[in-house]
């Protein structure tokens, strides 16, 4: 009397052994196997029959799988994570692209487990570069599948380029019409050589250029630090000077990982922040660096 | 490299505390106040070194440190701060505490439904949540920084671990760095009315129950996806300053956006009504009035438990449904006939008929499935509650004992299968007191330990401290 209580929850792996072995069965018969293992299997068992038993099994699957829990994936909003690369000839002196390669590549697992545990957002990462002119190297990539790609340094500056670039898709469409405020790294670690000034206006003219939560990193003393503050705007957050090749690891690894989240995923929100009504909270960068003697 | 403030992998660490020289194993990760390291210790107990960074290394937070660390933990599943740790080689300071077993996950990977727990594990889980924390609260502490992000839980079981406790203070001080997590913050604290105390934590509890049970936030309706980039002013507005219930019976302009919050809309058909009412009063009431209107965690405790007690699976596809007679039938099938006042026969045609009504709600929610469950064996224990009896269901003195509510440390009795005729079930007793059960025929038996009894409609069991009767 008490049959449709019982729930033999244990039998799921069973079955799925069963359906591959006779899959596997049907896969040699196909294949005409007479001298496998299992021609033996087959002379007692008709190839009619055999499908029967997986199709049967197949349904008494689908059945077990149907049994967890109604509902999906908690909707979650697009988050655009965009890099900023310089690779003017300047970046090649002291291996400073080969370090930037090598800390982009570093962060990529982190970025990963981070975005893991975020029940808000869909990280999609880009990444264009400028030299001579500015062109896309990576479209937005999942998370999961993204890869850097080692860049090479040759040419000149055109930061503005690079603005005028990345204006063309912070509008909607491309961009969600569900999104979170994106993220925009640049790294630079020199003077630009064109006009940059236009290239900024026009990417703070879009709506989700403005609310964008911008981060710069100087690379080295030698970066135009002024530069990459108008870049970030107004306020307490200034460019982060990377003097050497552990910082900037240090200093990528906390954007790709900090940022993101606090565009996406609430952090713990400090006390006495300013009240000035930003567009996203984001975290205190990492301490700076004492005792940093290996400048670039 | 070296910083002031950092673990090199095999830096001695000296907890004083303990009396114990551990060693840094390796980094676990890096968060807005400090880095967490796990250590090897001399008798391999899994401890972590949580290290602040100097801004954060504040002597406030030193304080609380040292306060709690004096204070017991209130229970087993809080990671609570075990030694504070100081040493003239770096800067600022640290504490250790217990790392938890790999078999915690996140909630969030069962949010991006990474794993796949059941109704029943998320109850659990859902239950010792408030339960921790109404332990918690009534030793005075507020935890202030309530989130997804500092709770853990077992699939398997639905056992649960706290961590984060470092913010946890004497509620009302306003000590500590954090105001809350946004998305789990009380509106009032956005609003900047006040600081974190024990009522916000029952907001941001009410929040992570509607999270966990629901797969969506309470607020976040047609008004959620109306906003192209939710920045903090829009954030502000929705979370603060405009809070709106997405099933506020009185105001549907919040609605779920079935575009976006499927999930929403699938779990509120699914749960029974009084799981409904309580999170209605929860996110309406509890809003508009943060002191007096808030579910205290007594109240989540018994509506999670009698949820849960209520699960039965389908008979045809084996899914978790939620079987809840309407409390007005609930209470004429419990009086006995002999109270009723009215002709017993005229109660019998009553009682059947009214059966009929609670099999009517009883499909199975399965979309491929949608099979009318009737005839769900269950029992009821006096009028307080009713368990629905399945292959592995388990009483313990919770359910049989008025003095020991929520007391699940061992299982009283267990649903058994008769040893030669599978056909047949029973009622183990697994405690030391034996129980008296009328059968239908009006004998009465002794049923003690590690004997059982068959699961016949209208069974009569004495407890000793309460009586429950088998329907079906």
């Amino acid at each position: 009397m008490l049959i449709q209580t019982i729930h033999e929850n244990h039998v799921s792996f069973l079955l799925l052994l069963g359906v591959c072995c006779e899959l596997f069965i049907i896969f040699s018969v196909l294949h005409k196997w007479e001298h496998s293992y299992f021609s033996k299997i087959i002379h007692h068992k008709k190839p009619m029959i055999l499908l029967g038993e997986i199709v049967i099994n197949i349904i008494h699957l689908i059945f077990l799988i149907l049994m967890t829990l109604p509902g999906g994936e908690i909707s979650k909003r697009e988050l655009h994570f965009i890099w900023i690369v310089d690779c003017s000839g300047s970046m090649r002196d002291d291996g400073k692209i080969q370090a930037l390669n090598y800390a982009i590549k570093e962060a990529i697992p982190h970025m990963q487990r981070e975005s893991e545990n975020n029940i808000q957002a869909n990280l999609l990462i880009s990444a264009l570069k400028f030299s001579t002119g500015a062109q896309w190297i990576i479209p937005p990539t999942r998370v999961n599948e993204f890869k850097w790609t080692d860049i090479e340094a040759k040419g000149e500056t055109d930061l503005g380029q690079a603005f005028l670039l990345l204006s063309e898709i912070l509008h909607i469409p491309p961009m969600t019409e569900r999104g979170l405020p994106p993220v925009l790294v640049l790294l630079s670690d020199g003077q630009p050589t064109d006009n940059f000034k236009d290239g900024l206006d026009k990417l703070l003219s879009e709506p989700w250029g403005r609310k964008a939560i911008r981060v710069s990193i100087a690379i080295g003393e030698d970066a135009n630090t002024d530069i990459l503050q108008r870049f970030i705007g107004d306020g307490e957050r200034q460019p982060l000077l990377a003097r050497n090749p552990e910082s900037l690891t240090k200093y990528i690894k906390w954007v790709s990982t900090v940022v993101q989240s606090a565009s996406a995923r609430p952090k713990s929100q400090q006390k006495y922040y300013d009240g000035s009504m930003s567009n996203v909270d984001i975290p205190k960068p990492p301490e700076m660096i004492s005792g940093a003697t290996d400048v670039w | 490299m070296s910083t002031t403030h950092e673990f090199q992998v095999g830096e001695p660490v000296h907890i004083n505390g303990l009396n114990i020289v551990c060693n840094v194993e390796k980094e676990l990760g890096s968060g807005t106040q400090g880095k967490v390291y796990s250590l090897i210790s001399p008798d391999n107990s899994p401890l972590v070194l949580k290290w602040y960074f100097p801004s954060m290394a504040t002597n406030e937070q030193y304080d609380i440190l040292e306060s709690l660390i004096q204070k017991e933990s209130p229970s087993n599943r809080f990671l609570w701060p075990l030694a504070l740790v100081n040493t003239p080689k770096k800067e600022g300071f640290g504490y250790v505490m217990s790392m938890k077993d790999s078999r915690f996950k996140s909630f969030s990977l069962w949010l991006s439904r990474k794993i796949n727990p059941s109704f029943k594990a998320l109850l659990t889980a859902c239950f010792e949540l408030v339960q921790s924390f109404h332990l918690l609260h009534s030793k005075g502490l507020c935890y202030q920084d309530l989130s997804l992000n500092n709770i853990y839980f077992d699939p398997e079981n639905g056992e649960i671990r706290i961590g984060d406790t470092d913010n946890i203070v004497i509620n009302g001080e306003d000590k500590g760095n954090v105001i809350g997590t946004p998305k789990f913050m009380a509106p009032e604290i956005i609003i900047g009315k006040t600081l974190p105390n024990t009522q916000t934590d029952l907001y941001s509890l009410a929040i992570i129950l509607f999270y966990i049970l629901f797969l969506n936030h309470p607020l976040e309706g047609k008004i959620e996806s109306s906003i192209k980039s939710l920045d903090l002013p829009s954030m502000s507005k929705l979370y603060g300053f405009e809070p709106l219930f997405i099933f506020d019976p009185n105001n549907d302009s919040n609605y779920p956006d079935p575009a976006f919050h499927a999930n929403a809309i699938i779990f509120w058909n699914i749960y029974p009504d009084f799981v409904k009412r309580i999170f209605v009063r929860a996110f309406t009431n509890g809003i508009k009035d943060p002191m007096h209107g808030r579910v205290r965690e007594t109240e989540w405790q018994i509506t999670l438990l009698s949820l849960r007690d209520s699960i039965y699976y389908c008979k045809q596809c084996g899914s978790e449904n939620f079987f809840v007679p309407d409390s007005s039938i609930f209470e004429k099938l419990t009086v006995p006939v002999e109270l009723g006042g009215i002709n017993s026969d005229f109660k019998v045609q009553n009682r059947s008929r009214n059966l009929e009504e609670i099999q009517s709600n009883s499909v199975c929610w399965n979309p491929q499935c949608k099979t009318l469950n009737t005839h769900i064996l269950n029992i009821r224990i006096d009028d307080r509650l009713f368990v629905a009896l399945n292959h592995d269901t388990k009483l313990f003195l919770h359910h049989i004992d008025p003095d020991h509510k929520y007391d699940f440390s061992s299982p009283v009795a267990e649903v058994s299968r008769h040893p030669t005729d599978p056909r047949v079930w029973g009622l183990k007793n697994l405690s030391a007191y034996p129980w008296k059960v009328s059968k239908v025929n009006g004998d009465v038996i002794e049923v003690y330990l590690k004997q059982s009894f068959s699961l016949v409609t209208g069974t009569q069991i004495d407890f000793g401290r309460s009586k429950g009767i088998v329907c079906y």
